[in-house]
């Protein structure tokens, strides 16, 4: 077999490899890089479509993928690239017909317990959205389970110490605004 | 506000955050990544070619364009008419066409036509050439599978014996025989 016989053989064997290896990384993080997504943008289409293209990013680097080490936090970081590019910013919304809320939180769980989640889920999406910038990605990604404090400060490219200062401001003013809802049950 | 209090907040933000990004998207995503992950080298491959058609379709426009007026600045109705020696190219003549970049082509289609020009006039277009020895052989194979070995010897003259001409017998229609 002659040199360019070998090269065009290991070529379309490394291809193949790297094919298989995106394959995998497709089936082991596309829910999680769905999860940061939504996480962020609130919607689900537009959450499969960060997911989709976060993967085309992956295809057209498909050659780095082996010299990657962590799959999952280089995934976040092409994401979360993606996601700040589609991200539109958020119209403040207030806490407003805070009565609605009062009894939101104060209502029965056993009763309807879909539609509360959702409507507690609503109450926090403006919640979210009334706090800074910096403070509110760090929260939106401490909400992802899978993400570790030192994997937001990668994907941020922040100190980690930098994350759990933020995350417990951002704690702070949400707390601050949650009490006159849940003072309001008595 | 007392400690009970902030405890109560505490635990209920701690509800609400726990369920934040608690979503699952619809099934069947893996599947539908990889599916437009496998359409892409097709989608590249179909980009290709068509980015190859479209320059080999230019370069042949380019091309036609830079031939074109080498034609009409050098094939004159003068020189169609006048006899080949007095039109044929030299240095001088291809120093005074109008443009030096169609010089080398213009030489090449007055050679040509030149070249047409000096062939005798046939009768026959295309001319009768008498036959290869392999159409010999093939004739006389065809021949002897048709006609017996006897025309096979010799096809040649059969060949070339001018065609009767046909006859066309008026046509009989005997009646038919029998009871209804």
């Amino acid at each position: 077999m002659d040199v360019a016989a070998q090269a065009a053989l290991s070529d379309v064997i490394a291809t193949h490899v790297v094919t298989e290896m995106l394959e995998d990384a497709v089936r082991q993080h596309a829910r999680f890089v769905y999860k940061l997504a939504y996480a962020v943008l609130r919607n689900h289409p537009e959450a499969e479509d960060v997911t989709q293209e976060t993967f085309m990013h992956v295809w057209r680097r498909v050659k780095q993928l082996p010299e990657v080490k962590d799959q999952r936090a280089w995934l976040a970081r092409i994401a979360w690239r993606v996601i700040s590019r589609r991200h539109k910013r958020r119209v403040e919304q207030s806490l407003d017909s805070q009565g609605r809320w009062v009894q939101l939180l104060a209502a029965d769980t056993d009763a309807e317990e879909e539609l509360i989640q959702r409507e507690r889920i609503t109450l926090l999406d403006r919640m979210v959205a009334t706090l800074p910038r910096q403070l509110r990605q760090v929260v939106v990604l401490s909400t992802i389970e899978e993400l570790s404090g030192a994997e937001i400060a990668e994907i941020l490219q922040i100190p980690e110490s930098s994350v759990r200062g933020r995350l417990l401001r951002a704690r702070q003013i949400l707390q601050s605004k949650l009490q006159p809802l849940i003072g309001g049950k008595k | 506000m007392n400690r009970e209090q902030e405890e109560n907040v505490d635990r209920i933000l701690d509800l609400l955050l726990a369920n934040y990004s608690a979503v699952e998207p619809r099934p069947g995503l893996e599947g539908r990544i990889l599916e437009s992950l496998r359409s892409q080298p097709a989608n590249r491959a179909s980009g290709f070619w068509l980015a190859s058609v479209a320059v080999v379709a230019v370069l042949a426009i380019a091309g036609w364009m830079f031939r074109s007026p080498s034609r009409t600045t050098t094939v004159s109705p003068a020189a169609m008419t006048e006899p080949r020696s007095e039109q044929s190219p030299t240095p001088s003549a291809v120093s005074q066409a109008p443009s030096r970049l169609f010089a080398t082509s213009a030489i090449r289609d007055d050679r040509r036509s030149s070249a047409v020009l000096h062939q005798p006039r046939r009768e026959q277009f295309p001319s009768a050439t008498p036959l290869s020895e392999q159409e010999h052989l093939l004739a006389t194979y065809v021949l002897q599978q048709h006609h017996g070995s006897a025309t096979a010897r010799d096809p040649m003259p059969r060949l070339e014996q001018p065609m009767a001409e046909l006859e066309i017998r008026n046509l009989e229609i005997s009646l038919i025989e029998g009871k209804p």
